[in-house]
């Protein structure tokens, strides 16, 4: 038998690969067993839902796209300028506002993937607005310690960052003053 | 503000990625909680700046001001420790090959044309990738089964950053990420477990279909019957909205802790069974470490997967098998290409390969 992949070399792989549950067979050989990175199970990170995606969105937007085709398409996040129907073909979103933009569509559709169309989980922390002080503090310990260590580069690096850091909280405090 | 001033990083990546090369990852150490079957833990979590397009949509200087945002919020990190910081652009293939075999980056990063910035923590417990399919890929891994603990750093770094860069949230949808599959906690926990006594008892599949109900993806591959490719299977949460990071965690726990007890089960059996013939793969397995000339990576994985089950069912005095770990690692094509630039086709990095195993294995069997 013949490797599927190149259909020259003797099969001397089978495998199956189970992704959400589908399962589909390969017979390779190895040379290509060793380009598709079977040899590697540790580098197969999970990005494959993607491509999952389309075929969900497509199947779930079928009826509707058959009757408005044009209205579909002509659908577009007004941020990032991304299209419903390319949405639905690579099932990628531009940016947070196609969220909004696409709402009810991905209320459906996120009710389809999860189960669910609430988060439940972890919030970000409050962002620190007062951070320029404590920031130049501790760049300033981490400078000492870079150049003790004679760590030049580091050093120079941080002393940039330490004259940015200078000069916006200058900006900001000059901000500050004005709108008092 | 666009084209502010060069990426400060990025002049050290060369020099950077070399230092990489000249260690290893914390995270082979074996000596964690049931770290002879389950390899390592892995969570990662999906994160993205509010007010940028996400990386597919992204135009002009978009991506390269992420980058100096993002790396603004990391200099200096407490998480971090003292971080590694590489410029993707500034990488050609081989390197690349290098940090996917060393799972820091995944193979559509590797690919990526996109103004990018690699980020690795002092132990590479945990690591960044910015301007993946996501701004912001945060990941920890841990030896062993250690769902708790690498969720406890990543969670601690995920902190750090939150108080400096404006994630993209909503109360609805939580954080929100360019594919939807990963909308909500942008969550994935990862179990790299190695299972030969369900593979040779060709059971694997019967146990895939009593996880789904977990709502668990298998993902990686498997062989037929004995002919099976290194025993390694990867196992992941599938869904990301509508639960809480804690109940994701404890169902992984319990999937992990399941698994090894049916793998556990499987080999009693299996030892009942076929003593003989289990016992007589796991010593030809060593032969062939011990005298091969030439080794491909797809043939070195499956003897550790054997001598990986022979240190399991005590068949050695030696109990020293952290070499298992490490030569799965090191011995990875751009690994050995890395170590020995000369070895660019595949013969002579086979024949490296057979030689290291070959060192190793003889001063211990």
């Amino acid at each position: 038998m013949l490797c599927e992949i190149c259909k020259k070399r003797p099969v001397a792989v089978s495998y199956t690969q189970v992704i959400n549950n589908k399962k589909t067979q390969y017979s390779v050989c190895m040379k290509c067993a060793e380009e598709k990175g079977i040899t590697n199970p540790l580098a197969g990170l999970p990005e494959v839902f993607g491509k999952i995606v389309a075929n969900i969105i497509g199947e779930q937007f079928l009826p509707e796209r058959e009757e408005g085709k044009k209205k579909s398409s002509a659908r577009r996040c007004p941020k990032c300028n991304t299209a419903l129907d390319k949405f639905e073909k690579t099932g990628l979103l531009g940016c947070d506002e196609c969220y909004q933009a696409f709402g009810k569509e991905l209320n459906t559709l996120l009710r389809r993937i999860h189960g669910s169309n609430k988060h439940i989980g972890s919030r970000p922390r409050p962002r620190r607005v007062v951070t320029e002080e404590r920031d130049l503090l501790k760049l300033r310990a981490e400078l000492d310690l870079a150049i003790n260590k004679e760590k030049f580069e580091r050093a120079a690096e941080l002393r940039d960052l330490i004259r940015d850091a200078e000069r916006e909280a200058g900006s900001k405090s000059a901000e500050r003053g004005r709108k008092a | 503000m666009p084209n502010e001033k060069p990426l400060e990083f990025s002049k050290s990546t060369a020099k950077n990625l070399n230092s990489l090369t000249k260690r290893l990852p914390r995270w082979l150490d074996d000596n964690a909680p049931l770290a002879n079957i389950v390899i390592s833990t892995r969570v990662r979590l999906a994160r993205n700046l509010a007010g940028y397009a996400f990386p597919n949509a992204a135009v002009g200087e978009e991506l390269n001001d992420v980058i100096r945002e993002v790396y603004r919020a990391m200099t200096p990190s407490d998480q971090l420790g003292a971080p590694i910081f590489l410029d993707m652009l500034r990488l050609g293939k081989l390197e690349r090959k290098f940090l996917v075999e060393r799972r820091l980056i995944s193979p559509p990063y590797a690919e990526s044309e996109n103004p990018a910035m690699l980020v690795v923590g002092e132990d590479e417990y945990l690591s960044v990738m910015v301007n993946e399919e996501d701004h912001l890929r945060v990941q920890s891994i841990q030896p062993g089964l250690n769902v708790e603990e690498a969720w406890r750093l990543i969670s601690q770094l995920d902190d750090e950053l939150g108080e400096h860069l404006h994630y993209a949230f909503t109360d609805q949808f939580g954080y929100l990420t360019a594919c939807p599959t990963n909308t909500g906690t942008g969550m994935r926990v990862s179990l790299f477990v190695h299972l030969p006594a369900l593979a040779i008892l060709e059971e694997i599949e019967k146990v895939i279909k009593k996880l789904a109900s977990w709502e668990i993806t298998v993902r990686g591959f498997y062989g037929e019957g004995t002919e099976v490719v290194g025993n390694i299977f990867q196992i992941s949460n599938q869904l990301t909205l509508g639960r809480t990071e804690e109940t994701i965690i404890k169902r992984m726990e319990e999937v992990g802790q399941k698994l090894v007890s049916l793998e556990d089960d499987a080999r009693e059996r299996l030892e009942e069974a076929q003593v003989v013939q289990v016992h007589d793969k796991v010593y030809r397995a060593i032969g062939i470490m011990k005298y091969a000339r030439t080794l491909s990576s797809l043939e070195l994985l499956n003897l550790l997967s054997y001598l990986r089950l022979g240190f399991d069912l005590a068949l050695f005095k030696n109990k020293d098998r952290r070499f298992l770990n490490e030569l799965m690692v090191t011995l990875q094509p751009a690994h050995i290409q890395k170590a020995h630039s000369e070895m660019d086709d595949d013969l002579s990095r086979d024949v490296q390969r057979a030689r290291a195993v070959r060192e190793k294995i003889s001063a211990l069997f």
